[in-house]
């Protein structure tokens, strides 16, 4: 059943590994952002950074186009921007006298939704239908996107100004959501020293191969969960949706997320198995946005649920 | 029964408690023996279940109706009866009569001695061993035998007691409950409609027995009945069951023939290519590689060849050491040399070993030997998963000194010379064609090995499965064959020439891996003929040509002949020397233990019912208060026990269940490896690679494709990894925590911990 051998593994391990260290040059002292962002790309998901300005959210979605040299585009989510400016349009050419699709900035391997919760919620439902497609439909006809696809989106806290709230329903969608945070005193002095000068980007070599990467998101498929692994994913699931203290809990779409995070954390300890050790590793980046707090929407607040909630439930 | 005006008494049923017992005392007291006759041998008969075999229940149902017939004696003596001291003759009865029974040997003029009671100590030690190295249903050994006698003996006395004594059936009633514990926890799937019957039966005649005494004043014919009953279960029982593979006892001391598994019948099917599973590995710096003997065959009938049969020692025990092998000369070279083995796939009554083993460490001791061919041989146990370290003598005589060994004194090698009528003559004119010119007994057999390696012959599985005289005529007609024909044809030859020959069967050295390192496949069995030389014993060839067994023997090839013909004195007395009787020294453990019974301590105090009362209630007292802890032992065995998978999860379960043991807290949860790192950090280094071993194995089998071939703990390896956590684990509990967790096991009742909130 399997076509996932040893040197599989192996082989996809290693790509993550230099992955990893040729982000980490980039973002000093953030590998635990650095490997949940590499977890997301290989399990074929999106991203969402949410973060004060100004830590390296950009920098890293960059990093991680960068490494896998694929195209990285950018958008700069406005309360104005428009649908179109994010898909495409189709234009009226005089001389062929037929439609023309121009690709909007969404067509890129790597794209990064910089500050998407300033867009108008339409705008954001357009951006979101690609993520969930990984299509867009222009006047009728369907375009695909480019393969791997991957959407880093970066949101600031809520409570800042001219901000939209990402609806719970299109959160869901993102993998997994982490917060860069701020560096250490060493890095940060670090930081001051080289990138003030220097673009950190630009020493950045592309260390792997979009082909490579899609080939590893197949074989990662290949990683088995057994029943009770599985089981203990849907308990975990139940225990948030019965807790008290939420109100809304994880999603169905939130274990199948769950479980294919788990599945690449299986590979990069060199495993053809996932175990609840993976499942434990990820679930508070991977749950923690898919639920609503009864006492408020607050990152933290949502993440020690999760946490306690993995105290809780008994391990299969 | 007092005489009341209004009772119709024949039909009222004696009311429960008192007032009555002067009058049943005087009418039927071996009423109350015979029905503790026959609870207690319907008792035992739902002990059957645990055992494969029924030798165990002659010697425990004697035992039982020992202790109630001097009973029933004793308390028809008024005197005895008043004071309740028929307990203490029956004590004294059932000492004797357990030695009798278990170490009949051990009693010489027929009286206990210090060293019957040794034994009888040491037998129950080693049931108790038996207890943690079987699985039910086993064969019941001396030592199962013993404690059921001792353990059965004791419990009759203790019911006979109450029921005679004390009028309290209902404690005896509980006490009979006690014993059918044993198979439901032990033997829970084997248990048979009747075992449930025999024990109900138990019961119900235990309570009516009051009843009984009354009723049967007037039913002589009935208490007859009751006795032939008791009588037909203790005989006629075993027979009319189910036969349950009947394996003959081995009493201690008596010898017997064993049944040996032939594996030189089984080369064959072994050799096929496509067997390649590793059987076991190990490690040795042995530059000639011997070859692995399981055993050796030389009892051949022109169709098979079989092992010798032999007297089995239960004394000649492995672990003990080995005697040197017959017919070596002093000064023959001889290396000392050690292999450790690890058994992986490997279910043999032989264990694997070069020769000739002098020692063997690692192993039980129910591995004994036959000083005849120095075979280690399994009183009922396999080689499964065994892990030993085997000291052995290499013996490495020189060309020289085997060119002048003289022939043999043919009456004494009889049966390794020995060739059936009909094995067909052109064994022993081929033989004298290829020996023709040859000098002596070596050159003759050197010439021979040489033949079967030339190009002549060709190395083939095609050739049939056998080394019969038609086949061995066959295959030197064809000159098509494997091993068995090349060792068979060899030994035959050999024989009709006047040498001594036998075929060891077993292994190649195997595949090295390096570092000392060997890995034998089971498509690399094999087989070598034995040849007996005056002063160098039993010494090995090597005619199958072809790879797989490797090079011959450097003492078998020419080429370094004449070198050396410094070695003329032999030493043929040697040869002729009996063999050291290893049961003789070997004997002395055994009776080391304090020669003390404990049934026989018993104090005189004064012999009123109340002092047994008293007894009776401690010892009841004890044995509930031993339920407990029993209980947990039984559990662990049953999680300890079982195939890979279920040995795998069950010491994560048995380590779960000692930490709640120890009130510690155990959290569900956590994953496997965070319990891990938990534990390995208070464990020694070796003891943190078992646990290594076992996470890597569950993980494996909960969340994996299953175990890994070979990477499964062993029972062994389980039980120390669990032996080790609780040892680290009751360093962190005070003393008092420490008796609980042993008395009175949390885990019996308690699940692994509750979620926490």
């Amino acid at each position: 059943m399997t076509a996932l051998g040893n040197d599989h593994i192996t082989h996809i391990q290693a790509i993550a590994q230099k992955s990893r260290s040729a982000m980490n040059t980039v973002l000093d002292g953030k590998d635990h952002a650095v490997r949940t962002a590499l977890i997301t790309l290989f399990a074929g998901g999106h991203l969402l950074l949410e973060d004060v300005p100004g830590v390296g959210k950009t920098l890293l979605a960059k990093a991680l186009g960068r490494v896998v040299g694929g195209s990285v585009r950018r958008i700069q989510f406005t309360p104005d921007l428009l649908p179109s400016d994010v898909v495409g349009v189709s234009i009226f050419n005089q001389e062929t006298r037929a439609f023309e699709f121009r690709a909007g900035p969404v067509f890129a391997n790597v794209v990064i939704a910089d500050e998407i919760n300033r867009a108008s919620p339409k705008t954001q439902s357009a951006m979101l239908e690609c993520m969930a497609e990984n299509q867009a439909s222009v006047d009728g006809t369907t375009y695909r996107m480019p393969q791997p696809f991957m959407v880093v989106a970066t949101q600031n806290p809520v409570d800042m100004e001219g901000t939209y709230t990402l609806p719970e329903a299109q959160r869901d969608r993102f993998t997994a959501r982490i917060s860069i945070g701020y560096p250490s005193t060493q890095a940060e002095m670090d930081m001051l020293d080289h990138h003030v000068d220097h673009d950190p980007l630009s020493r950045t070599p592309a260390v792997t191969t979009l082909d490579e990467v899609t080939q590893a998101r197949d074989l990662i498929r290949h990683v088995s969960a057994s029943p009770e692994l599985r089981a203990y994913v849907v308990s975990l699931l139940d225990a948030t949706r019965a807790d008290p203290a939420v109100s809304l809990g994880a999603s169905p779409r939130a274990g199948v997320q769950l479980l294919r995070t788990a599945k690449v954390m299986a590979v990069l300890a060199g495993r053809g198995y996932a175990t609840p050790d993976d499942i434990q590793a990820l679930a508070v980046d991977v749950l923690a946005h898919r639920i609503v707090p009864r006492e408020g929407d607050d990152p933290q607040l949502a993440a020690s649920l999760v946490r306690d909630i993995l105290r809780r439930v008994p391990v299969r | 029964m007092t005489a009341t005006a209004h009772a119709p008494a024949p039909q009222q049923p004696a009311p429960p408690h008192s007032h009555e017992s002067g009058g049943a005392e005087t009418v039927a007291p071996w009423v109350a023996a015979i029905a503790t006759a026959v609870a207690m041998t319907l008792a035992a008969v739902s002990v059957s279940a645990v055992f494969a075999d029924w030798a165990w229940f002659t010697p425990t149902v004697v035992m039982i109706l020992l202790v109630v017939v001097s009973g029933a004696l004793l308390r028809a003596v008024p005197a005895i009866r008043a004071t309740g001291s028929a307990v203490l003759g029956q004590c004294l009865v059932g000492v004797v009569g357990a030695l009798y029974l278990c170490v009949p040997s051990a009693m010489p003029f027929g009286l206990p001695t210090p060293v019957a009671f040794g034994e009888l100590f040491s037998l129950l030690g080693q049931g108790v061993d038996d207890i943690y190295s079987t699985i039910a249903p086993a064969p019941s050994t001396p030592g199962f035998t013993a404690i059921l006698v001792v353990g059965i003996g004791l419990i009759t006395i203790l019911i006979d007691g109450l029921v005679s004594d004390l009028r309290a059936p209902k404690m005896g009633g509980i006490l009979l409950l006690l014993i059918w514990v044993i198979p439901v926890i032990v033997a829970g799937p084997q248990l048979q409609w009747f075992h449930f019957a025999a024990i109900g039966l138990a019961f119900v005649v235990l309570m009516l027995s009051r009843y009984l005494a009354q009723r049967v004043r007037r039913a002589a014919a009935f208490s007859v009945l009751a006795g032939a009953l008791a009588l037909l279960l203790g005989v006629g029982l075993p027979l009319v069951l189910p036969p349950v593979d009947q394996r003959p006892q081995q009493p201690l001391g008596t010898p017997e023939d064993i049944t040996v598994v032939n594996p030189f019948l089984d080369l064959h099917a072994d050799l096929d290519p496509s067997n390649d599973d590793v059987v076991l590995t190990y490690s040795s710096d042995d530059p000639l590689a011997p070859p692995l003997r399981l055993t050796s065959v030389s009892a051949f009938d022109g169709t098979t060849w079989m092992p010798e049969p032999f007297d089995i020692d239960p004394f000649a025990v492995a672990v003990d050491g080995m005697p040197r092998p017959e017919g070596v000369a002093a000064d023959t070279p001889v290396v000392e040399r050690t292999a450790e083995i690890a058994v992986q796939g490997l279910d043999e009554q032989h264990l694997p070993s070069p020769y000739s083993p002098a020692t063997v460490d690692g192993v039980e001791r129910r591995w004994i030997y036959d000083p005849s061919t120095l075979t280690i041989v399994g009183n009922g146990v396999l080689s499964t998963d065994a892990q030993y370290t085997i000291g052995y003598r290499s013996i490495e005589p020189t060309p020289a000194q085997l060119a002048q060994a003289q022939p043999v004194d043919a009456e004494q090698f009889e049966s390794t010379l020995a060739l059936p009528n009909d094995v067909p003559e052109v064994i022993g004119q081929t033989a004298e064609e290829v020996t023709a010119g040859s000098e002596n007994q070596w050159e003759a057999a050197v010439a021979l090995q040489d033949w079967l390696r030339s190009d002549e012959f060709e190395y083939s599985l095609d050739a049939p499965a056998d080394a019969s005289g038609s086949a061995l005529e066959d295959f030197l007609r064809d000159r098509r064959g494997y091993c068995v024909q090349f060792s068979g044809a060899m030994t035959a030859m050999a024989r009709s020439l006047g040498i001594p020959a036998r075929i060891g069967v077993g292994f190649t050295a195997g595949t090295p891996t390096g570092d000392g390192e060997y890995e034998v496949r089971m498509n690399q069995a094999h087989a070598w003929p034995e040849l007996y030389f005056e002063g160098a014993g039993w010494v090995r060839f090597e005619p199958t040509p072809g790879g797989p067994a490797g090079d011959p023997p450097p003492w078998t090839t020419e080429g370094s002949a004449g070198e050396d013909e410094a070695q003329e004195t032999e030493a043929p007395e040697e040869e002729s020397s009996p063999q050291p009787t290893p049961g003789a020294e070997e004997s002395a453990p055994q009776e080391t233990q304090a020669p003390e019974a404990a049934e026989d301590g018993e104090p005189t105090g004064a012999g009123v019912p109340l002092w047994l009362a008293v007894a009776g209630g401690v010892v009841l007292l004890l044995l509930l208060l031993a339920v407990p802890a029993l209980l947990r032992l039984l559990t662990r065995r049953s999680r300890l026990s079982g195939d890979d998978a279920a040995r795998t999860e069950g010491v994560w379960e048995e380590i779960a269940a000692s930490t709640i043991d120890a009130g510690l807290p155990w959290d569900r949860s956590r994953t496997l490896r965070d319990q891990h790192e938990r534990i390995a950090a208070d464990l020694e280094p070796d003891d943190v690679r078992l646990l290594d071993q076992a996470t890597e194995a569950a993980e494996a089998l909960r969340y994996g494709d299953g175990i890994p071939e070979g990477t499964a703990l062993s029972g062994h390896e389980a039980a120390r990894l669990v032996q080790r956590v609780r040892a680290t684990q009751s360093k962190e509990i005070g003393p008092w925590s420490r008796v609980r967790a042993v008395v009175l096991p949390r885990s019996l009742t308690q699940r692994p911990q509750a979620p926490r909130t």
